[in-house]
């Protein structure tokens, strides 16, 4: 019999990230010049949307 | 008349934004919100009128303030372990006091916090969408496992299940990192109903979508760009971050940008980033507003938008200023392309963030 999952459902539905996110992320989160564009969690904004674009 | 930006003077927004700014002769100051560090540091005087010192900045009459991404407050490490507590609720407390005073300053706020703290509630967002007549798709908030059921038993449409929050878990021991997103689910893939309560969630009805459009509220001024990816996914975050987007310049229709500007007077915010789906009918659906919302990618993917340009247009033009306004003074500004090929994008000053990340890390 399969054990269903004890995880949240969110987690289910979680994106893997590719490279070059994991990259941006480790460079400090929104301390990017370069990138318009990124993942956020580094700074940890209250009411940000970290996984805003 | 100076702009203020609360953020880090290195955030992606911020930099070039500051950079373009200056070159147009306008004076910029960054304060990144409440911290131990001088840099950090902030004063409020009350002696008969009030006087606010954020960093080495005076915020003075006139000036424009940028509630761009204020960091949590951060008390010096050094405190008395027993004192530790005691701290950080007062630097929390001191941190709201300062972004909740800003709006009552004869200063613009863009936007004012209060408001910001409300319409970043996704249910605040959904019921005044609706209330001011922009199509909601049919949603359940809950961690009711018998709501959840109910759903998905009285509709036999498509849905989708997102969280409140991004939230990124890491891989213990390894590099390899996930990121929650909009994703379908089936009647049959819920879990158990305890599994249902570990964590709410939101439930909506999916939009068959033609395609995606990120809207930017630029005061009285709409800008509507359309999104197509290569496979239609479900969320268009993942193909930005991969090139795979096209990014156009699409007409608002007048019945939309008027409930737009409705809920946004109501919300009392001037700035944000809204998300729609248009389904194949044509039909435009609200699915969410970011008021801290990111915007100079659309610049990236085509630079015919300059929204770099509008936005610093806005913030430098008096409140309610039009769209005519805008467009005649956006040429004052440099774009995004220009400070790309700029020398002095490589002069932002390092800050360090030293607040934990948003993150979990799992076996």
């Amino acid at each position: 019999m399969q054990t269903k999952s004890k995880r949240v459902l969110n987690r289910e539905g979680a994106r893997e990230l590719t490279p070059q996110e994991v990259e941006n992320i480790s460079r400090g989160g929104g301390a990017h010049t370069e990138t318009v564009c990124s993942f956020d969690p580094v700074t940890k904004t209250p009411d940000g949307d970290v996984g805003e674009c | 008349m100076k702009v203020v930006i609360v953020a880090f003077a290195n955030d992606n927004h911020t930099a070039p934004l500051k950079w373009a700014l200056e070159q147009a002769g306008y004076q910029v100051a960054c304060w990144a919100g409440v911290g131990w560090k001088e840099g950090r540091q902030a004063t409020l005087s009350f002696n008969g009128g009030v006087r606010m010192v954020l960093g080495s900045h005076t915020v003075d009459p006139g000036d424009v303030v940028w509630i761009r991404r204020p960091n949590p407050p951060l008390a010096n490490p050094n405190v008395a372990a027993p004192d530790k507590a005691f701290a950080d609720e007062e630097y929390r407390w001191f941190s709201l006091s300062t972004l909740y005073l800003l709006e009552h300053l004869p200063v613009r706020c863009i936007n004012p916090y209060s408001a910001s703290r409300v319409i970043n509630n996704k249910a605040v967002q959904l019921y005044l969408a609706a209330r001011n007549g922009l199509n909601v798709p049919a949603t359940v908030m809950t961690n009711a496992p018998s709501a959840v059921r109910d759903m998905f038993e009285n509709s036999s449409r498509r849905k989708i299940c997102k969280a409140f929050f991004p939230h990124i878990w890491k891989k213990e021991g390894s590099e390899a990192l996930a990121v929650t997103e909009t994703f379908e689910i089936t009647a049959e893939a819920l879990p158990d109903d305890e599994v249902l309560t570990y964590a709410p969630a939101i439930y909506q009805e999916m939009i068959v979508k033609a395609f995606d459009v990120r809207m930017v509220l630029l005061g009285s001024t709409v800008c509507s760009f359309s999104l197509h990816t290569p496979n239609g996914a479900l969320d268009w975050r993942q193909e930005v971050g991969q090139g795979h987007i096209t990014v156009e310049e699409v007409a608002t229709p007048c019945d939309v940008e008027g409930a737009v500007l409705a809920f946004s007077q109501e919300a009392g915010i001037e700035f944000g980033s809204f998300d729609f789906a248009v389904d194949q009918d044509g039909r435009w659906w609200f699915l969410e507003v970011n008021e801290e919302g990111q915007f100079l990618w659309l610049d990236e993917f085509n630079p015919a938008i300059c929204m770099q340009e509008k936005f610093l247009a806005f913030l430098t033009l008096p409140k309610g200023a039009s769209r005519e306004e805008i467009e005649k003074k956006q040429i004052e500004f440099p774009s995004w392309k220009d400070y790309r090929q700029s020398p002095q994008k490589e002069q932002v000053p390092e800050e360090v963030h030293l607040a934990a990340p948003i993150l979990s890390v799992e076996p």
